[in-house]
């Protein structure tokens, strides 16, 4: 009975939506079409700089960079022996940098634009420019209404942060509001929903909201000093990051490494306890990582973000404020690093086990391959 | 110290026979307002075959893990499942579907734990999150559940870093149900590119949805680019499946036997 119900309302439903799904991708694509890039500087000493927030806007990748991923990414796909071992020639925390658009811009948000419920030929995006805040951080937030495709006037009928009340006002084809919620209530981390209602004419009103991770002053579980030192371990580049811990716990922090020539190079991850008694976290780029790379350097590290993992608790991630500077690596030639594959106990257990696994035929998901998987993009 | 020497002992013999008896599970997670496989509406037989499938010799586990209330929940549970199961000696081989990929991905990418993960099997992986848990569509087709609401791409695409799947390989499916779908007409209207009426597929291929203008509008999931170690299997455009027909397609066909759709 309850699914004849809701055949029967999705079908009424459907012709108010037709022409909906017509524009949609029209209208994605305009939005969508709008990306800034960004040029950092190069030095050839180890240097510290503070600059630009850089972690909420896009960097644009040059297609030879992204091809390079397919290296990481292959379709068709592999049987898992062969998957396994290309995957775990890098550590599982620190491996090439190149398509991650999620890493490379690690703060963006990902709404697009959609199409007003009651009327198709009418598009809204509300969104802004980053997907978590911290402290004091101010989160641009905005809605953009259009009506075939030409932006319109609005009225807002109400506009709220979780129960902060907010005001959106007029700048060019958007409505905009600086989000700043370090004088709100709140002592811990904590997923705040955005949301506005908005009349675009003859009283036909429609409800957009995004959410976004907070973390008030009091609840920032540590955080980056600025400073940095080096050291070649074992034929990796290992980045030690000065840190200030308020909070023990389990950690995650990722950091971004850059050629001189601005290539990406390399990213990694951070994966442990760190408690007040630390002082700096180890930031490992794999030595075979920058050998495959083959990119000049000094390297520069960008990126920098981390949080403080909390089991079972929602949200469970307690935000570090970002460190938005620069430190730049000395020069190193490539035969300075190993180009030996990541090799460890766990790595031959697994090896191990896959091989007899494929002796017995059995779950090997590439063994059911469809031709329409013979697709451009193979490996370098 | 006579007490300690007598734990060792007991904790030795309890031990050995499972290293001795080492065994492959075939674990399966389901998706959102789920607690296990086979249960929630997006779960029942009217909607959804839940057959887990079988391989000779290796038994398959229905997932114990909470999917209803936060994705902390269902993360610390799938842990510790993956503890149960994919320690001392024993390997898995985990199918997800739907928010089943968002969860195994986050754990792998919180915890450097070495379980033995043969890959994971995703069938429509909402890693990327859904467009639909904006409004009310999830909760309508799933019974209703306070996660519903909150597996969107704004708060999974930045919450961990699927590109660390603690060195395991994901393969995965995804489906597109093309323009003449009825029951699914609406709500595939919301969702950005081909979808299966209820995951993307920049979500089910694993989609950065980067770049300067393609964003998350993917159309074919083998050429979009993705996270490391997620590769498609099956078809680059997604198999004309719905969200409910594809649950056990990975399964189907990985060898686990049933009704492949």
């Amino acid at each position: 009975m309850r699914r004849i119900l809701i055949v029967c309302g999705l079908t009424a439903a459907v012709i108010l939506l037709v022409l909906a799904l017509r524009q949609r991708d029209s209208s994605a694509r305009a939005a969508n079409a709008r990306a800034v890039g960004t040029s950092p500087a190069v030095a050839a000493e180890p240097t510290t700089q503070r600059g630009p927030h850089s972690l909420g806007t896009n960097v644009a990748v040059a297609p030879s960079t992204l091809d390079r991923e397919y290296g990481e990414t292959r379709a068709p796909a592999e049987d898992p022996l062969t998957a396994y071992k290309r995957i775990n020639q890098y550590p599982p925390t620190s491996r090439p940098l190149s398509i991650h658009h999620d890493l490379v811009t690690p703060n963006r948000r990902y709404e697009s634009p959609q199409h007003a419920a009651k009327d198709s030929d009418v598009t809204f995006w509300f969104s802004g420019d980053k997907g978590t805040i911290v402290g004091d951080d101010v989160l641009h937030a905005f809605l953009e209404v259009r009506r075939d495709g030409e932006p319109i006037d609005v009225r807002i009928v109400s506009a709220t942060a979780d129960k902060l009340p907010l005001t959106f006002t007029k700048n060019g084809e958007r409505y905009v509001n600086e989000l700043r919620l370090a004088d709100a209530q709140y002592d811990t981390s904590a997923t705040v929903n955005v949301r506005v209602e908005f009349d675009y004419g003859g009283g036909m009103t429609q409800e957009a909201s995004f959410p976004v991770l907070y973390t008030p002053k009091a609840g920032v579980p540590a955080r980056f000093t600025g400073t940095f030192r080096e050291a070649i371990v074992n034929g990796s580049l290992v980045i030690y990051a000065g840190i200030e811990v308020k909070k023990e716990g389990w950690y995650l922090i990722d950091a971004n490494l850059w050629a001189g020539d601005d290539a990406p190079v390399a990213w990694t991850r951070y994966k442990g306890n760190l408690g007040p008694s630390n002082t700096e976290v180890p930031l490992e780029f794999f030595g075979k990582v920058l050998v495959d790379a083959k990119s000049p350097a000094p390297y520069q590290v960008r990126q920098l973000r981390g949080a403080r993992h909390v089991e079972n608790k929602d949200p469970d991630l307690e935000n570090m404020p970002f460190f938005d500077g620069t430190y730049t690596t000395r020069t190193y030639p490539l035969s300075t690093f190993s180009p030996a594959e990541w090799d460890s106990e766990h790595k031959r257990e697994m090896i191990r086990l896959l091989s007899e696994q494929q002796q017995t035929g059995r779950h090997n998901p590439a063994s059911g391959g469809d031709p329409a998987l013979a697709e451009p993009h193979g490996l370098p | 110290m006579h007490s300690r020497s007598l734990v060792a002992i007991v904790i030795a013999l309890s031990l050995a026979p499972v290293a001795a008896e080492a065994a492959t599970y075939n674990l399966h997670v389901s998706g959102v307002c789920s607690y296990n496989w086979s249960d929630s509406l997006g779960s029942q037989d009217w909607f959804t075959d839940d057959n887990m499938g079988f391989w000779s010799g290796e038994t398959s586990v229905s997932a114990s893990v909470n999917q209803t209330s936060s994705m902390s929940t269902a993360v610390a549970d799938l842990k510790a499942r993956l503890d149960t199961y994919c320690l001392n000696g024993n390997l898995c081989y985990i199918y997800a579907w739907s928010n089943g990929g968002a969860v195994i991905s986050k754990v792998l990418a919180t915890y450097d734990t070495a379980w033995n993960i043969g890959y994971i099997y995703t069938s429509a992986n909402n890693e990327g999150g859904s467009e639909l848990a904006g409004g009310k569509w999830l909760s309508e087709f799933l019974a209703g559940c306070s996660l519903a609401s909150a597996v969107k791409p704004g708060n999974f695409r930045t919450a961990w870093n699927h590109n660390d799947t603690n060195g395991k390989v994901f393969y995965q499916v995804g489906g597109d149900i093309g323009p003449s779908w009825a029951l699914w007409y609406v709500t595939s209207g919301l969702l950005p590119g081909d979808d299966d009426g209820i995951v993307a597929l920049h979500s089910a291929g694993g989609a950065t949805c980067g770049g300067s203008s393609s964003g998350c509008s993917v159309t074919n999931m083998c050429s979009a680019a993705r996270w490391s170690n997620h590769s498609i299997v099956g078809t680059c455009a997604g198999y004309s499946l719905d969200h409910a027909a594809i649950k056990r397609k990975a399964i189907c066909n990985d060898g686990g036997g049933g009704n492949c759709p």
